[in-house]
């Protein structure tokens, strides 16, 4: 009987009105698996505690899956399956997502690396990664409360059940956890390998605004 | 009274109440765009050589925090500075409207790493707004739980944070001169630490490699093993309810969670030793360093810690309660304490949202507290958070922090105001482990495999990025002995039967109620005021430390801590020629001094709307 980690990167419990995500843990905890001894993990903190975590347990895993919304370019909703591969890491790279980890940010590339150094991932590792929409969002409806305090309601708006969209989203995640807790790498296609080189870098959020001149330039306006 | 800047006086009894003839008591006048531009124009003019040097994200906490710094290179200062906090955290917004009790849950979502401090703060705010007073061992088991989210922090922050800035890999790359005298630099300390030279010591700083980052690494996990004793899991403990806690101990628990803690004794110690002569030997080789993010010391803190017979959460009796906590709260301004009395805290916090990407609000619900002391339009129990993203104009707005303000100042929050503070106030409980004496702390650090020893932290003459880290390593001793304090409480009343650990508590449907919950993460300051009308959280306001450092500048121009410590910060980096291979590492010193922590989620607005979408819950993709 294999043993495998599967690990829901960055999942809310308590957050009512956000409901992919718990509809997806739902539907995973319903499945039996009668060959394989899986462990659901709920990994919605920072990778030092997940490391830590895998570090204090007595279970040797075979195979851990990990299933995380991430930002690779692709259409929002797009489902991919990826075959870690790890890869070099340089001391101060990996350093800089530490920086990151034990501050507090939830970051599945930064478990990736972090995991990689301290070597707590199992022989194979898969990562089943959705595209998220664009930072801007637009005018995607989303979960959320409408509350009327003097009538003493609430209601939820957006996406109540789940918009067809995200149904197929969750069905299709829930259909390649199952490959890949069944079979592993082998019953899935179209894997893509996914090594250190591929993941995001650490994003810069500001820019130099003056540097024209290397010997003169204006102040910050 | 402690008020210069507010029209607050006070009578006989000690209420406050607004002075008398003061037209519009809460107006302020804010700095003119006009004014700002010529501000940065006299600088323009007087420094012919400006570099313009991003830092960015100070902590590389994935862009939640981004520095910038204006850097005349030639005179080695630092001419301007901008702070900013680059994502919405939306939990105010994802809150409002939510049964109480969601409180602790959600907001402990706050953070990866110390959701538990934000679990307790939003209990102790259900707690008063609903008089809801926990049991004493519930109090006391709270306390514990808090002290091992303060062992796992300070360590961190100490040799994962902030200590690689003075490792050998850095100090050689930077300023090969301090380590050419490191190397050989003899050691106070070295019958505590082991180290007989300087260099031996900021080897084992490096990062990944280092003895000393491992070692923090471990102990870290070791606090978060005594955490999970009591709270059942870490991060976000499901354990942290408005009346107490779900837990049940035993002396058998309380046995188990004692020895998770003894690794800490001789910790503590080498902590204090190690920082102390880091410090020490980089004052001595150049004395310029005590200006390395100088400020004068304000701070605000509300103290930690409840005592058990006196913790009753209500609003009327916290400055009785709060001044028996094992830390004292108050307010520290230019190094002098001006009060410690919670309700003065809480009456002289506002909210600024001038350079923010926040709308004024209109509705101010609130003139007074509940014991009838004025408070300000401005104060989070009248705020109300209405986002309003738009375009970085360093002239206008650039940040998603807002600018708390107490008095009408700006302040700093850390774990060494909790030392600061409760060193000043000589106003701890009697204990055989703390103690205060108006100048200093005292730690009686019990024996492991070192001696029993009695570690001083004494209020320093300077103010800076040093002192603020040194301060941090005495924490440690700090918050162990009031552990072995509360462990020895919590052993007592089990001995006596008082096992129950929490009250049982109704949401009532009617009515408006108002609480806050006056607390500390293991970076300072955090506090959450909550309005309930009819069952439900109609405001609830979350103010974090580094909501506090990292503001931007008041309406009225004073600068947040971040950017006037790194405006003092001399730039005293030796291995650059231009701006290519200049590494700023001295106002990252500064800045990381500060423990600087932005995450608090990142949620993005949805655009048109006020609705946030939560970027880090990554499998939720929500809005798929």
């Amino acid at each position: 009987m294999s043993k495998i980690a599967l690990g829901l990167v960055g999942y809310y419990q308590f957050i009512r009105g956000y409901p992919l995500g718990p509809e997806l843990k739902e539907r995973l905890e319903s499945q039996s698996w009668p060959n394989h001894q899986v462990d659901l993990k709920e990994m919605n903190w920072g990778p030092i505690a997940i490391v830590q975590d895998f570090q204090a347990s007595t279970i040797a895993y075979d195979r851990g899956i990990l299933i995380a919304a991430v930002e690779r370019g692709h259409k929002p909703g797009t489902v991919t399956c990826r075959r870690w591969v790890g890869g070099k890491l340089d001391v101060l790279a990996v350093q800089d997502r530490i920086f990151e980890a034990v501050t507090g940010i939830i970051s599945v590339d930064n478990l990736l690396v972090i995991g990689e150094h301290f070597q707590i991932w199992p022989k194979e590792l898969i990562v089943i990664e959705v595209e998220v929409p664009d930072d801007t969002i637009g005018n995607l409806v989303l979960e959320e409360l409408k509350v009327d305090i003097e009538a003493g309601q609430i209601t939820a708006v957006g996406q109540h059940p789940l918009s067809p969209e995200a149904e197929k989203t969750v069905e299709r995640i829930v259909k390649l956890s199952k490959l890949a807790v069944e079979q592993g790498v082998e019953g899935l296609e179209d894997v893509v390998p996914l090594s250190v080189e591929d993941l995001n870098p650490l994003s810069k959020v500001c820019h130099n605004q003056l540097i024209e001149d290397c010997r003169l330039s204006t102040p910050i306006n | 009274m402690c008020f210069e800047n507010l029209p607050i006086e006070f009578d006989e009894h000690g209420n406050a109440r607004l002075k008398e003839g003061v037209p519009n008591p809460y107006s302020y006048k804010s700095q003119t765009v006009e004014e700002r531009e010529a501000y940065l124009t006299e600088i323009a003019r007087k420094n012919g050589q400006l570099n313009d040097v991003d830092f960015d994200p100070v902590t590389r906490v994935a862009g939640a925090l981004a520095f910038h710094s204006t850097v005349n290179l030639k005179d080695r200062k630092v001419v301007d500075t901008a702070s900013m906090a680059t994502l919405f955290r939306g939990y105010e917004v994802i809150l409002r409207g939510r049964d109480p009790r969601d409180a602790a849950f959600i907001s402990s979502r706050a953070c990866g790493v110390c959701g538990g401090v934000h679990a307790t703060t939003a209990a102790l705010c259900i707690e008063m707004a609903l008089g809801i007073k926990p049991p004493p061992l519930g109090v006391v088991i709270r306390n514990l739980m808090l002290s091992c989210e303060y062992l796992y922090d300070n360590p961190l922050h100490l040799f994962i944070l902030a200590g690689p800035d003075f490792s050998e890999v850095l100090i050689r790359e930077t300023n090969p001169e301090i380590w050419a005298k490191a190397e050989n630099a003899p050691t106070k300390f070295s019958e505590v630490h082991g180290y007989k030279t300087i260099g031996a010591m900021m080897t084992d700083l490096n990062p990944l490699t280092g003895k000393l980052y491992l070692e923090a690494l471990e102990m870290t996990r070791v606090a978060r093993e005594a955490y999970v004793l009591l709270g059942g899991k870490y991060p976000h403990p499901e354990t942290i309810i408005p009346g107490g806690v779900t837990t049940t101990v035993t002396t058998s628990t309380m046995t188990e969670f004692y020895l998770k803690l003894t690794p800490f004794f001789d910790y503590a110690k080498r902590c204090i030793a190690i920082w102390d002569d880091i410090y020490d030997f980089m004052y001595e080789i150049n004395p310029q360093y005590k200006h390395l993010g100088e400020l004068s010391p304000t701070m605000v803190d509300f103290g930690q810690w409840d005592h058990e017979d006196y913790y009753d959460a209500t609003y009327e009796n916290c400055n009785t309660w709060g001044e028996k906590r094992w830390s004292t709260p108050g307010a520290v301004v230019d190094g002098k304490l001006v009060t410690t009395r919670l309700t003065d805290l809480n009456v002289g916090i506002e909210e600024f949202i001038e350079h923010s990407y926040y709308e004024p609000w209109e509705d101010c619900p609130f003139t007074t507290d509940p014991a009838g002391n004025p408070i300000s339009p401005n104060h989070p129990w009248n705020k109300t958070t209405i986002p309003r993203p738009g375009e970085q104009n360093w002239k206008e707005r650039y940040s998603w922090s807002t600018t708390p303000t107490w008095d009408r100042k700006t302040f700093e929050a850390g774990a060494y105001a909790r030392v600061y503070l409760s060193a000043l106030a000589q106003k701890l409980p009697q204990s055989n482990y703390v103690a205060s004496t108006g100048k200093s702390l005292q730690l009686n650090l019990a024996k492991d495999k070192l001696p029993e020893t009695m570690a001083e932290w004494h209020v320093p003459d300077i103010w800076n990025a040093f002192e603020r880290n040194r301060a941090r390593a005495y924490a440690v001793g700090f918050n162990l002995m009031v552990t072995i304090e509360n462990w020895v409480r919590a052993q007592d009343l089990i001995k006596r039967g008082e096992t129950k650990v929490a009250t049982p508590f109704e949401i009532p449907k009617t009515g408006q109620h108002i609480g806050a919950g006056f607390w500390g993460a293991g970076r300072g300051f955090l506090a959450h005021w909550c309005v309930i009308e009819k069952g439900v959280l109609a405001n609830y306001q979350i103010s974090t430390p580094s909501t506090v450092n990292a503001c931007p500048r008041t309406p009225w121009g004073t600068p947040g801590a971040y950017e006037q410590a790194v405006l003092n910060t001399p730039i005293l980096e030796s291995n650059f020629t231009d701006e290519k291979d200049f590494k700023g590492i001295d106002i990252l010193r500064a800045l990381r001094s500060f423990d600087p922590c932005m995450p608090c989620t990142t949620h993005v607005m949805v655009e048109g709307t006020d609705r946030v979408v939560t970027r880090e819950v990554t499998t939720c993709a929500c809005g798929l």
